[in-house]
């Protein structure tokens, strides 16, 4: 069977953990997150290709005054970063972790705008989005809440994935 | 110069051109040679050095060659350049060698001192004691029997985990433990070990070590981690692992490393070339079973409580046994001049009685065989006494009549019949009159005195002679200056009293008087007056002792000889000295 590690990082409160519960549904207590900063859960995605185990990663929440543990992206063959599109600062927090990240791995980055069930921030600012959209393998718009976009992304990720194998 | 000589200088000559011509040719052709070998060499060189790692790579593959020739090489050339460089080797090797070295020691010391901490946490334990028990038991030292108490184990899962990505390659169980998680596990193993290499990170001189896991314990599990180059070996155990068995999991990951290197190298997600590790794996599945005691007969417990029992059982016995023998000799009945006084129950077939018995009565041994009473049993005190019962009374008059053979006793007319002489006759009844109870018997005595007088005369003074000189022979011995009889010497005033009684009997029958001439001496020690009314003092005394145990006062004479001088040393002659004197009727 093809496993696959996906690592799932951005800002602290765009709802990263509510995205994979949403996907998945997880075994492990919250307790787990605060210990260690991450969280493991697993879905078996179908492709066209192939059936993919992924073991996804959910990396506590980042901000300017915790990192997060680089040895959590070893081996890991995409990563989702998301952001909340009602707080716009949250891009600009996610393009440090996108700039961390790339210090450690090349693997695809899959950019998820969460909480489209929300209206946007009202700075948001599409163009400076643009700017950093291209060096991203793909860009969701998804909603943890309504599932919008969710499965989607999670499967067109296991795609990915099973294409570079 | 002719013609001939001519051409043949010619033809030297184009020799030696054409000789020339080719040694230029020669030079010419070796260096184009040596150019296009150079040539050839450099694009060799080029080719080979763009497919010569793959080449190596598919020469191994294929017949495992290039490690066959490239191992003395690499051993030889390490060997040199140890030897040419040792200093620089030890200073490389010194930082990971002494790491190596102080894990090791570590690991040693720590499972050393859980061990010991258990052997002394169960030294004086219930535990222990009934290890020690079991050990002795089963014959092995105790030593090995706690090794094997704490050894007990088992592997229930095996995971192979990929170093880099945490992704599981393969894992096996046991058949019935559930192995769902497996992936996850091994996922969060890996989290696990990257958050604790993180935080306890320790900085070296030369670089950083990494802290990883070793154990991870639960309740019933134990995790023990070992870790390769590419693969995390972990293995599940319930019980505490055997030093073997943590072994054996090192060269299964290390024997897994040298078969699956490149895949594990260029591992991307997909675990099928690790399907073929399982049976490897599989191996893993360890597990030292207690053994389970036997449901053994206890043959030791039951020969001792057997043994305890029957002891137990024949103390009873032979308690109820001696009771029972005590019981009998108590209800014994009174009828043979014995009496049972007490009987007291000191032991096993020991019992103290105390009896009295005639001296005439049938012996101890006797009585209590004719009650069969084991005589071994009994500790018996004889107290004399004088039975009044018919059977004691008869077996005193048979001891009397065996003196008189002339006598017969009759059973049918209880009868008692015979001639004796005068003499017998008054002996005869005098022996019976000293019978106790012989007046209870119904007995009768037809006993019929021989009429040959001069015989019977003849018999009666010979039976007066001998009782006249028994008499004569007891003699009243005083104290010094005394004429006071003592104890010891009124038995023998007693005695001539009765002799006196008997001897008065058979003189009567021979019509002649008898009385007692008793004359009383004294010692030369002092006065003679003295010693003369002392002398008369002891004879009056026995004279008047005599009366007073029924001897008719006249038939007492007394008189004192006052001292006897001269008597030979030694001799008590302070006397009282009896005499028969004889009178005519």
């Amino acid at each position: 069977m093809l496993q696959k590690k996906i690592c799932i990082l951005g800002p602290t409160g765009v709802g990263k953990t509510s995205l994979v519960k949403q996907f998945v549904d997880g075994i492990f207590s919250e307790k787990y997150l605060t210990s260690i900063g991450v969280k493991i859960d697993k879905k078996l995605v179908s492709t066209s290709f192939t059936p993919v185990q992924m073991l996804i990663w959910d990396l506590e929440g980042i901000d300017k005054y915790c990192g997060f543990n680089p040895k959590y992206l070893r081996g890991c063959a995409a990563l989702i970063i998301v952001v909340d599109q009602t707080r716009f600062s949250s891009l600009g927090e996610a393009m440090e972790i996108f700039s961390l990240c790339r210090k450690e791995t090349d693997v695809p980055v899959v950019l998820a705008i969460n909480k489209t069930d929300l209206s946007p921030s009202m700075n948001w600012d599409n163009k400076i989005l643009q700017k950093h959209v291209d060096k991203f393998n793909d860009v969701r718009y998804t909603s943890a809440k309504t599932g919008q976009n969710v499965e989607n992304m999670f499967e067109s990720l296991a795609r990915l994935v099973s294409i570079a194998q | 110069m002719s013609e001939s000589d001519t051409t043949q200088g010619q033809t030297e000559a184009l020799s030696q051109a054409q000789k020339d011509l080719n040694k230029l040719r020669d030079i010419i052709n070796r260096q184009a040679l040596a150019d296009q070998k150079q040539q050839r060499k450099d694009e060799s060189r080029e080719l080979v050095s763009d497919v010569i790692t793959e080449a190596l790579n598919d020469r191994q593959a294929k017949d495992n060659s290039i490690s066959k020739i490239m191992v003395p090489i690499v051993e030889k050339s390490v060997q040199h350049s140890i030897n040419r460089n040792k200093k620089e080797f030890v200073d490389h090797l010194y930082p990971l060698v002494g790491n190596l070295v102080r894990k090791f020691a570590t690991a040693f010391v720590r499972d050393f001192i859980e061990k010991t901490n258990e052997l002394i946490e169960n030294s004086l334990s219930l535990k222990s004691l009934s290890w020690r028990y079991r050990a002795w038991r089963s014959g092995v030292s105790f030593s090995q029997y706690v090794a094997s108490q704490t050894y007990s184990f088992k592997v229930e899962q095996i995971l192979l985990i990929h170093k880099e990505t945490g992704l599981l390659l393969n894992s096996v169980t046991h058949e019935n433990i559930a192995a769902d998680n497996s992936q996850l596990i091994s996922a969060m193993l890996t989290a696990i070990n990257d958050f604790v290499n993180d935080s306890f990170q320790t900085a070296n001189l030369a670089e950083s070590y990494e802290q990883n896991l070793d154990e991870i314990k639960t309740e019933d599990y134990t995790l023990y981690l070992r870790r390769g180059p590419q693969a995390f070996l972990v293995a599940a155990v319930s019980g505490n692992i055997s030093p073997p068995a943590k072994d054996k999991l090192q060269t299964t990951l290390e024997y897994i490393h040298s078969l699956y290197l490149p895949e594990l190298r260029s591992f991307d997600g997909d675990d099928t070339p690790f399907l073929a590790t399982t049976d490897d794996l599989k191996e893993c599945l360890l597990f030292e079973e207690i053994e389970q005691q036997k449901t053994k007969r206890p043959w030791l417990a039951i020969i001792i409580f057997t043994a305890i029992f029957a002891v137990f059982a024949y103390w009873l016995f032979l308690r109820f046994e001696t009771h029972q023998t005590w019981q009998r000799l108590n209800a014994l009945p009174n009828d043979s001049g014995i009496v049972l006084a007490s009987a007291d129950v000191t032991g096993i077939y020991s019992i103290d009685a105390k009896v009295f018995r005639d001296p005439d009565a049938i012996s101890i041994d006797e009585w209590l065989a004719n009650h069969n009473i084991q005589r071994e049993w009994l500790e018996v005190e004889q107290i004399a006494f004088l039975s009044l019962d018919e059977p004691v009374i008869f077996s005193k008059l048979n001891k009397l009549l065996s003196r008189y053979p002339e006598l017969q006793f009759i059973d049918e007319t209880n009868r008692v019949e015979g001639i004796l002489s005068s003499a017998q006759v008054i002996a005869f009844n005098q022996a019976k009159q000293q019978i106790p109870g012989i007046d209870k018997l119904s007995t009768e005595f037809a006993i019929t005195v021989s009429n040959n007088k001069q015989a019977n005369y003849d018999a009666i003074a010979q039976a007066m002679t001998i009782i006249a000189g028994e008499i004569t022979r007891l003699q009243i011995d005083f104290d010094l200056a005394s004429a006071e009889i003592n104890a010891s010497e009124r038995n023998k005033v007693s005695l001539i009293a009765s002799k006196l009684q008997l001897l008065k009997t058979y003189a009567n029958a021979n019509k002649l008087d008898v009385k007692l001439l008793i004359l009383g001496t004294s010692d030369a020690l002092g006065a003679i007056d003295i010693n003369q009314r002392l002398s008369i003092e002891r004879a009056q005394n026995v004279a008047q002792a005599l009366v007073s145990l029924g001897i008719e006062s006249d038939s007492v004479m007394t008189s004192g000889l006052g001292m006897i001088e001269d008597a030979p040393a030694g001799t008590n002659i302070r006397k009282a000295i009896v005499n028969v004197v004889y009178n005519p009727i």
